[in-house]
């Protein structure tokens, strides 16, 4: 009889704990659906790219030119802006997990720019053209004053090289056949009007100016990669002739495929220092700023970014005029923030 | 003894029974409620009125060349708030809010109508089903002269395909 009543206790014990299991476990899935959905990201993520949308469809209805800031730090989200649309994701989102909106700007209006992980997101409206930029880069450019005299000491386009060992990279792309609009200082021989005359000429300069026993590489790149030599090499009368030899055979080529060059850059050795000098974004924004960013992710090397952009002719106007503005932001756009992301200096040439 | 032991487990073991499958009914009725809830209320965090979207959209059509603002052609200026009743028509729309052929119909669609002039013009998925509208006051220029008019936008939002 004892024997039964202990069976019966137990069972009805077992049933009890079971009954407190299954309490617990709707408890338990009830409170981690509800912290999972209160840590997610995509309502933030859905909010900033409607926002991101009404902002464009705002600028793009006012007259004039106007700069808006978003007022929230975005720094969780990289954004990307085209003509029709805006893309809000986080680093490894999947593409359905990437926040997409639509809009549609009148014709011959364009919108354009990509954003990582910065705190503050500005639109920025100038003529018809909205472009997606960091705040703060406006009144940079305005500080900055541009060079336009042969560097004294070891410097490139004006910036001092700090740094040992130095990587220069250079776009020789198509474009870099444009005029420079380049004041020659008195006295000085002019290696000729592009672009590309004007970079291999300072950069000849600057590898003059720098003593001996330095370490230094060259990359040039258009849609292909060029270095002088396959490590980093220590700077001497020898190697400095066989540098200039090698910066002689560069003519314009392609396309843009800056990511690369600076991926090789960062992969020729413990690189202190990188000179990149573009004349444009690149083929592809966002996937050139990733290589960077991940090539340079261990070795933290600075890159210092130079612009110079082709001279706007004084009748240049309507399409052709916008063309040149589109090129000359999307540049600056993308070598500020190689610049700012891994700490380095940048500057422009106009 | 026995026997009424044996009906008492059978009777026990029932009782369980229909008092799991209850409980099973109510906690699911439960977890989907709660689902729900979350779910409307993530769509109110993140939903935007129409009427404010659309109100942005209208921007444009005062202020815009593109649009219908009046340019003077001998100075370049564009006056925003005039209309140019010469642009004040279905392809100059298509111009001001080209929407994507494909899938407008998707997106909001406008019917404009000039109330004094009497002239009416919309996008071309517009299913003339007005969801709602708005007013704007204007000038037009009619002929090299201005006159006071209303612009009254109406607006074909998403719910139409619903």
């Amino acid at each position: 009889m004892i024997f039964k009543m202990n069976k019966k206790a137990d069972s009805s014990i077992l049933v009890i704990i079971f009954e407190l299991l299954i309490v617990a476990i709707v408890v338990f899935t009830t409170v981690s659906v509800a912290h999972a959905y209160g840590n997610s990201l995509i309502t933030q993520k859905v909010n900033l790219a409607e926002d991101i949308r009404m902002m464009s469809n705002t600028l793009a209805g006012v007259p004039g030119d106007a700069v808006v800031q978003y007022p929230a730090n975005v720094s969780q989200f990289n954004v990307i802006l085209r003509k029709n649309s805006v893309t809000v994701y986080e680093k490894g989102d999947s593409s359905a997990e990437r926040v997409v909106r639509n809009f549609y700007l009148p014709q011959g209006y364009d919108a354009f720019g990509t954003l990582q992980g910065e705190d503050k997101l500005c639109l920025e409206k100038r003529g018809k053209i909205i472009i997606l930029r960091r705040c703060g880069v406006v009144e940079q450019q305005k500080e900055e004053q541009p060079i336009r005299q042969i560097p004294e000491g070891p410097s490139f386009f004006g910036l001092e090289i700090l740094e040992d060992p130095v990587v220069f990279v250079i776009d020789r792309s198509g474009s870099m056949d444009g005029d420079s609009g380049w004041v020659f200082p008195e006295g000085v021989d002019p290696p000729g009007e592009k672009k590309i005359d004007v970079a291999k000429w300072q950069l000849k300069q600057v590898l003059q100016g720098i003593e001996d026993g330095k370490k230094f590489n060259i990359v040039f790149f258009d849609i292909g990669v060029s270095t002088f030599k396959s490590g980093l090499v220590e700077l001497n009368a020898q190697s400095r002739e066989e540098a200039f030899n090698f910066i002689d055979t560069f003519e314009p080529g392609l396309s843009t495929n800056t990511g690369a060059a600076v991926q090789k850059a960062l992969s020729l050795g413990e690189i202190e220092g990188i000179y990149l000098l573009s004349d444009g974004g690149p083929d592809v924004v966002p996937r050139a700023l990733a290589q960077i960013k991940n090539a340079n992710a261990v070795d933290k090397a600075k890159i210092n970014t130079i612009a110079i952009f082709t001279k706007i002719p004084a009748d240049a106007s309507g399409t052709h005029l916008e063309n040149l503005q589109k090129v000359r932001e999307e540049g600056r756009s993308f070598l500020q923030q190689i610049a700012d992301e891994s700490g380095g200096r940048f500057i422009t040439h106009e | 003894m026995n026997k009424m032991n044996k009906k008492a487990q059978v009777f026990d073991l029932a009782r369980k029974t229909i008092f799991w499958t209850i409980a099973g009914i109510a906690l699911t009725a439960v977890l989907l409620a709660f689902a729900i809830t979350v779910a409307n209320y993530k769509s109110k965090l993140v939903h935007v009125p129409p009427q404010l979207h659309t109100e942005l959209i209208a921007l444009r059509f005062t202020n815009v060349e593109e649009c219908f603002t009046f340019q003077d052609l001998n100075t370049g200026k564009v006056v925003p708030g005039v209309i140019d009743l010469q642009k004040f028509n279905d392809e100059q729309f298509l111009k001001c809010y080209p929407l994507d052929p494909q899938t407008g119909h998707e997106d909001y669609n406008f019917r404009l109508h000039l109330l004094d002039q009497d002239m009416q013009i919309k996008t071309k998925d517009y299913a003339n089903r007005d969801i709602f509208s708005f007013n704007k006051e204007v000038l037009v220029n009619k002929n090299g002269r201005l006159v006071k008019d209303i612009m009254i936008i109406n607006v074909q939002d998403l719910e139409i395909r619903r």
